[in-house]
């Protein structure tokens, strides 16, 4: 399959938020060019995921797709699999990226130290709405969370939005505590 | 000479070759899609094609300001001695390292060169609309070319002619030299 330099993609990306954002972000610009970054990632996650399951049987259940997500889909487009996958089995997976590639050449100036963290969970944002697409291509809805934990290193929180099921009434929360 | 010349494109396709197999790499598919997202994003904030081109030609330009320091990094390079020796670089190692493609170059005198894309990674999948068809998509390569260019010294000019978007058989950028800008030194003293 063909490839591009990695170095072109990082300056592409680079360059996208940049005309989203001005020299000196808000707080509020950067989460606005963050939901941009997003609907970007997800027009080509839910591309991508159809591309690469043409030839696949069909997934069994979520846990399946959320590995395929882990494993093939990452390795196609990063190059390496995600590093930790956690669930708890209640339609929430944490996917941990220790060494995410378009992190891995940011390194923040003197002056922007204080923002560095939101502006790392800016450039996280592409890569959210690459898995909130893909799933969406693959059939399941959910919503996508970043967490910088480290430069680097970043940490994927996926809710599956299930089917609304018939809710049973929830228990009153004790409220002596209010 | 005719054989000089020829002997130094050969080592020039060399170059571009060990330098491309040399990167780190992603697929080609994740860049040609992300590029087409942000196309349309840009012509939906706009809406104008007019403007998109303009913003288009801008993120090359300062990607391509990024991007010459990473080939002169990578790529083991001599001072280029004339332009069309500079049009061969940018087409034989600039392109082919990045986008891993194959580039002609067309038409260099002194001052002025084609570039002749057979494969496009950009276009892949693409397909003009009719109330887009004066976009040029694959103006972002223009201003990577002058982005690139000014950061050696060359002030250029650089303009889309032929796409394969617009029915053409190959996209053709022409690339014009207008000025070599001289390197100015201040004294931080002062």
């Amino acid at each position: 399959m063909s490839k591009v330099a990695e170095s072109c993609f990082s300056f592409l990306h680079m360059e996208v938020v940049n005309t989203l954002l001005s020299p000196t972000p808000t707080a509020e610009e950067l989460q606005h060019a963050g939901r941009r970054l997003e609907v970007i990632g997800y027009q080509v996650g839910e591309r991508l995921a159809e591309r690469y399951t043409k030839d696949r049987p069909r997934f069994a259940d979520t846990l399946e797709i959320i590995k395929f997500i882990c494993k093939d889909f990452w390795y196609e487009i990063y190059g390496k699999q995600i590093d930790k996958l956690q669930t708890n089995n209640r339609g929430v997976y944490m996917l941990q990226d220790n060494r995410h590639r378009l992190l891995v050449r940011c390194s923040p100036a003197a002056e922007r130290q204080s923002t560095a963290k939101q502006m790392g969970a800016t450039y996280g944002k592409f890569p959210c709405g690459l898995i909130r697409g893909a799933l969406c291509g693959l059939g399941v809805s959910s919503s996508v969370g970043v967490e910088m934990t480290d430069v680097s290193a970043c940490q994927f929180t996926v809710r599956i939005q299930m089917p609304q099921p018939p809710q049973p009434p929830t228990p009153q929360q004790d409220t002596s505590r209010e | 000479m005719a054989s000089e010349a020829e002997r130094k494109k050969v080592a020039l396709r060399r170059l571009g070759d060990a330098t491309f197999s040399k990167v780190d790499k992603v697929s080609a598919e994740l860049f040609s899609l992300t590029y087409g997202a942000v196309v349309t994003q840009l012509l939906k904030d706009y809406e104008d094609v007019a403007a998109a081109n303009v913003q288009l030609e801008k993120m090359g330009y300062n990607m391509g300001v990024r991007m010459v320091d990473e080939l002169l990094a990578k790529a083991s390079l001599a001072q280029c001695a004339s332009f069309s020796e500079t049009a061969e670089v940018v087409a034989k190692v600039g392109f082919k390292m990045f986008l891993g493609v194959n580039v002609e170059v067309a038409a260099a005198t002194s001052s002025e060169f084609r570039l002749l894309l057979s494969e496009n990674p950009l276009a892949e999948f693409v397909e003009l609309p009719e109330e887009c068809s004066k976009l040029e998509y694959s103006g972002l390569l223009c201003g990577v070319l002058r982005g690139a260019l000014e950061m050696v010294q060359m002030r250029v000019e650089c303009s889309l002619l032929r796409d394969t978007l617009w029915g053409d058989e190959v996209t053709e950028i022409r690339v014009l030299l207008k000025e070599r800008l001289v390197e100015e030194f201040v004294d931080d003293d002062e």
